[in-house]
């Protein structure tokens, strides 16, 4: 944790006034814009666990304009979900009166997708008593659906077309059921009041929801075994995590043992997190699941996870080989970097163009820290402020970036989103603070080259979890076109390649959930393409 | 005369190390008996602050009650004193560790010791451990290998095969790893550790079958006397509290009980505690205590599922059946993934002669955990007992054919029908699990109803 004097001295050294570090660096990290606080820290002493696992966020083009709008989760009346509007490149307005959200809805994460086929995509927001499913007027307006049913202590989501039948289905990670005693207090082994953890309440299981077309939803999770395993639930990442070709879906648990969701043949999900070393870190111990990403570290053209965690847990990486994967943390300089701080949001991206994935850890406690932070905050919140860390590749593993202020700037971040936000081809990060302003920044300027994707089917509709490979010489690049990836979120359907100082056109190859290829080829100029179903050989 | 005593004082001033600093932490917004235990150790440290002992005791206290920033310096400041115990640096290890930063000398005086000392097995296990965590592969390697030489520990197996197995050695992993579980074959850490390297290795059968072996026997754990002696030093009721839990894990009834006494004296109407104790009670068979606890339990919070769940089972043992349904019904809604109570629910409505619930519920927690054959037997036996065994055996046939040939269920299939004076058939029954199981009862029951 950086202390408010070392942040000091670095912004003094680098020439910036310490209140305005918007260009702290020359050719670092650039904040481009600040979001009033969604999520107020109550002042009343109360600490209820649900402030410590709030801090969502969607983006998506919430009104058709092309762009990417924010949606940021609220705690309700004061602080109600909140929704900006992209009025003009990278200038957010807030659009939150009149759109349609719940004011008194204590929301914790959110997820985008379009349930109704309707071709914009609706928005899923979970919450300490339930979610709310809100349909997309294409106006930058949104109407609750009525009978939508998902209820108790949610916190990331994702949809999904697991049964392949052409409709968005929903998975939601449920937390732990506050409702039996929602004022429960409890303290740490010092006796001190904190933030209740995921074990002060009873586990839930998380729901499965079948959309049957027309976004009216049923409850599978019984017949998919899912309604037998709690956990709290507080990530989720769909990917091929075993080669078959069918989706999986891995839930990383706060506190319990995490989840890995295998599609069968038979079209049912079974749980295999352990048999397949998913379960645990290496030390066999179950760690406190946040946030986490799907990924290739290897270069072995098969997903990696890595998960973010607790103070004096590290985040950890499992490398993928034989059906089966290894904490392979430490080993790849992931170890020790991480113990000091806990991990929440996380996106992997080619932040610096070189050809592989780093990785942008958004930090932020849920116990005291040793020193006070961030005077603003309450007693123990003015504690718990971190600085976010970014991993960048070295070698065959990683090691830590050199501290940027703007970036490093201490908060409570939960939602971490990378995308190319004004579709301008460039890379922008959403850091989701709780207690203090959320912040847009714009990431270093490099030399390198980037290409976004998007894969969409014939009307230009995004089609989720689909495989994109990038192929420039020898070297090719893995992504799936998540949504869920991180905490709490929705990233945008598009993936990002960073492709260094190659001026050769890219081969892309996109594979459709069904398993069907196709290739395009992207000359050099291009950084953003759009990969159309049928359009490609 | 004056100046150069001046000048000497002044030197010796310059040269000698100030008196080191205690660290404070904020006592007021402790629990009252952590705040006492660290006033405690700051008053006794006051008064000699060059005593080793004392700074070591002052920092065991606090890292027992995970104070681990103001532990750490109190660390550095015993550090510094000379003199350094096995067992003193092994703390300052897991201090190290639990803040993920170093307190400064104590890996060099961890190396020097070991050179000096090569039989302090648990100090070089520790710090292979902490050297697994931080990704040094070989200097773990080195070190549990020659912690191994010395004691084939199962705790010691584990972490060797966590290494090798991540220095991409999965058969040897293996080897260990099996060897650990012979010697532990109660541990869930081996089981979890040991099953996706089977998977690695191409053999997933034997990843499955790893999976689904009962856990019976003793763990890999490993304690040396000074961790055992700093937990021991924690006085909050929250740190007795997950001892009281670890212990209840384990079915230590009596161990949990100490344990729960001490919060309970500390805080006497803490709910949860009283349920928890009422559940040690239950166990060890002092009803009254029990019910005693569980009724406070309630009073204070309706909500707790463990205090329904104990009050319907003595509602049960003492005939009280209405009672013991709604208990067990109000457990089940406030925990419906409690699969003692999904279990008993069922048993409590039969008593209560409500069939045809109970039938619904049985069916039900079997399709919820449809690999309980406990469920199944107690379930056998009550509808025996109750004068249904035609009823028993149907549901015994039933069970065997999602499960296979179990001999427990096979042999109350065999009771069913010799309740029912099937007694030919009910042979064939007690045969097959004699066949299932040698030790099964049922060979008894074949010797008398030859």
């Amino acid at each position: 944790m950086r202390s408010p004097a070392l942040f000091l001295a670095l912004a003094i050294l680098s020439g910036c006034a310490p209140d305005d570090p918007t260009s702290a660096t020359p050719g670092g990290w650039r904040k481009i814009q600040s979001f009033e606080p969604a999520v107020q820290i109550p002042q009343d002493g109360a600490l209820r666990l649900e402030y410590g696992v709030t801090g969502g966020a969607a983006v998506f083009d919430t009104d058709g304009d092309g762009d990417l709008d924010i949606v940021l989760t609220g705690t309700g009346i004061g602080s109600p979900t909140r929704l900006w509007e992209q009025t003009e490149p990278l200038v957010f307005v807030d659009a939150t009166v009149g759109s349609g959200f719940d004011p008194t809805f204590f929301g914790i994460g959110a997820s985008a997708g379009d349930v109704d086929g309707d071709g914009d995509a609706d928005v899923l927001i979970t919450g300490r008593l339930g979610s709310q499913l809100y349909r997309n007027n294409r106006d930058g307006t949104f109407e609750q659906w009525s009978g939508f049913r998902a209820p108790k202590c949610s916190s990331s989501a994702t949809f999904v077309d697991y049964d392949r039948d052409g409709d968005l289905d929903v998975f939601i990670c449920r937390y732990a059921d506050i409702s039996l005693n929602p004022n429960k207090e409890c303290r740490d082994p010092s006796g001190r009041l904190e933030l209740c953890g995921p074990t002060a309440h009873p586990p839930l299981h998380d729901l499965l929801l079948n959309n049957d077309g027309t976004g009216s939803f049923t409850d599978v999770s019984a017949e998919h075994g899912i309604d037998r395993a709690a956990g709290a639930g507080l990530g989720v990442v769909v990917d091929d995590f075993t080669g078959d070709g069918r989706l999986d879906l891995y839930v990383a648990n706060d506190g319990y043992e995490n989840h890995l969701w295998v599609m069968g043949e038979d079209g049912r999900f079974e749980e295999q997190a352990a048999q397949r070393g998913l379960a645990l870190n290496l030390m066999g111990e179950t760690e406190a699941g946040m946030g986490v990403v799907s990924l290739d570290v290897d270069g072995d053209l098969a997903p990696d996870v890595y998960c973010t965690h607790l103070a004096a847990e590290s985040n950890t990486l499992y490398i993928g080989k034989n059906d089966a994967f290894l904490d392979s943390t430490a080993p790849l300089g992931l170890g020790v970097a991480s113990m000091p701080r806990t991990g929440f949001g996380v996106a992997a991206r080619d932040f610096n163009r070189d050809g592989q994935e780093d990785l942008l850890v958004g930090n932020g406690r849920v116990t005291r820290g040793s020193e006070i932070v961030l005077e603003q905050l309450s007693d123990p919140w003015n504690g718990m402020a971190e600085s976010n860390d970014l991993y960048v590749r070295s070698g065959s593993g990683f090691e830590v970036a050199p501290f940027d202020p703007v970036l490093g700037e201490a908060g409570l971040t939960r939602a971490v989103v990378a995308a190319d936000f004004d579709r301008q081809g460039d890379l922008e990060v959403l850091l989701v603070n709780i207690g203090t302003p959320s912040v847009l920044l714009a990431s270093p300027n490099s030399k390198g080259r980037e290409l976004f994707v998007e894969a969409v089917d014939q009307l230009g509709r995004p089609v989720l979890h689909t495989l994109v490979r990038c192929q420039i010489g020898e070297q090719i690049q893995r992504r799936r076109q998540g949504i869920s990836d991180g905490y709490a979120s929705a990233q945008a359907p598009e993936v990002h390649f960073g492709l260094g100082s190659s001026q050769l056109p890219a081969r892309v190859t996109v594979q459709w959930p069904d398993g069907e290829e196709e290739v395009f080829e992207v000359s050099a100029e291009v950084n953003r393409f759009k990969a159309q179903r049928g359009s490609g050989s | 005369m004056k100046q150069w005593i001046l000048l000497w004082v002044l030197v010796l001033g310059a040269c000698s190390e100030p008196a080191p600093k205690i660290p404070q932490v904020d006592v007021a917004a402790l629990e009252g008996p952590v705040a006492n235990a660290v006033q405690q150790s700051i008053e006794d440290l006051e008064l000699a602050l060059d005593e080793p002992r004392l700074w070591s005791n002052y920092a065991e206290v606090l890292q027992a009650h995970q104070l681990y920033g103001a532990a750490r310096k109190a660390w550095q400041a015993r550090f510094k004193l000379g003199s350094l115990q096995p067992g003193e640096l092994l703390l300052m290890l897991r201090c190290e560790e639990a803040l993920g930063q170093p307190i400064e000398g104590v890996q060099e005086a961890v190396s020097s010791l070991l050179v000096e000392n090569s039989d302090l097995i648990s100090l070089r296990f520790s710090r292979g451990s902490s050297r697994l965590r931080a990704g040094d592969l070989q200097g773990a390697k080195e070190d549990l290998e020659l912690a191994l030489g010395q004691d084939r520990h199962p705790a010691i197996l584990l972490a060797f095969g966590r290494t090798v197995l991540s220095l991409g050695d999965a058969e040897r992993a293996r080897s260990l790893l099996e060897e650990a579980r012979a010697g532990a074959p109660g541990d869930v850490d081996i089981q979890k550790t040991l099953a996706p390297v089977y998977l690695q290795l191409g053999e997933s059968d034997l990843a499955n079958t790893e999976l689904q072996r009962q856990l019976r026997g003793p763990k890999a754990l490993r304690f040396d006397p000074a961790e055992i002696r700093m937990t021991q030093r924690s006085v909050s009721s929250s740190a007795n509290t997950d001892r009281a839990r670890e212990a209840m894990s384990r079915r230590e009834w009596r161990i949990a009980l100490v344990w729960l006494n001490k919060i309970l004296a500390v805080y006497p109407d803490r709910a949860s505690a009283h349920a928890r104790r009422g559940m040690c009670h239950l166990m060890t068979n002092q009803p009254q205590e029990a019910e005693r606890d569980f009724r406070k339990a309630i009073g204070e919070d309706e909500s707790l599922a463990m205090a329904h769940r104990g009050l319907g089972v003595l509602a049960g043992r003492s005939g009280r059946t209405a009672q013991a349904v709604t208990h067990l019904a109000r457990a089940l809604e406030l925990n419906p993934d409690d699969p003692d109570a999904v279990g008993m629910y069922p048993i409590a409505l039969l008593k209560a002669g409500q069939l045809q619930e109970a039938e619904s519920a049985y069916l039900s927690a079997r399709k919820r955990f449809p690999n309980n054959r406990i469920l199944v037997q107690q379930w056998l036996v009550v509808l025996r007992r109750m004068g249904r065994p035609d009823q028993g055996f149907a549901a015994a046939t039933s069970a065997i054919q999602e499960l296979g040939e179990d001999a427990a269920l096979l042999h109350h299939a065999g009771l069913c029908l010799e309740a029912m004076g099937r007694t030919k058939e009910a042979r064939q029954y007690h045969e097959r699990s004699v066949a299932a199981d040698e030790k099964s009862p049922s060979a008894a029951r074949l010797e008398k109803i030859k």
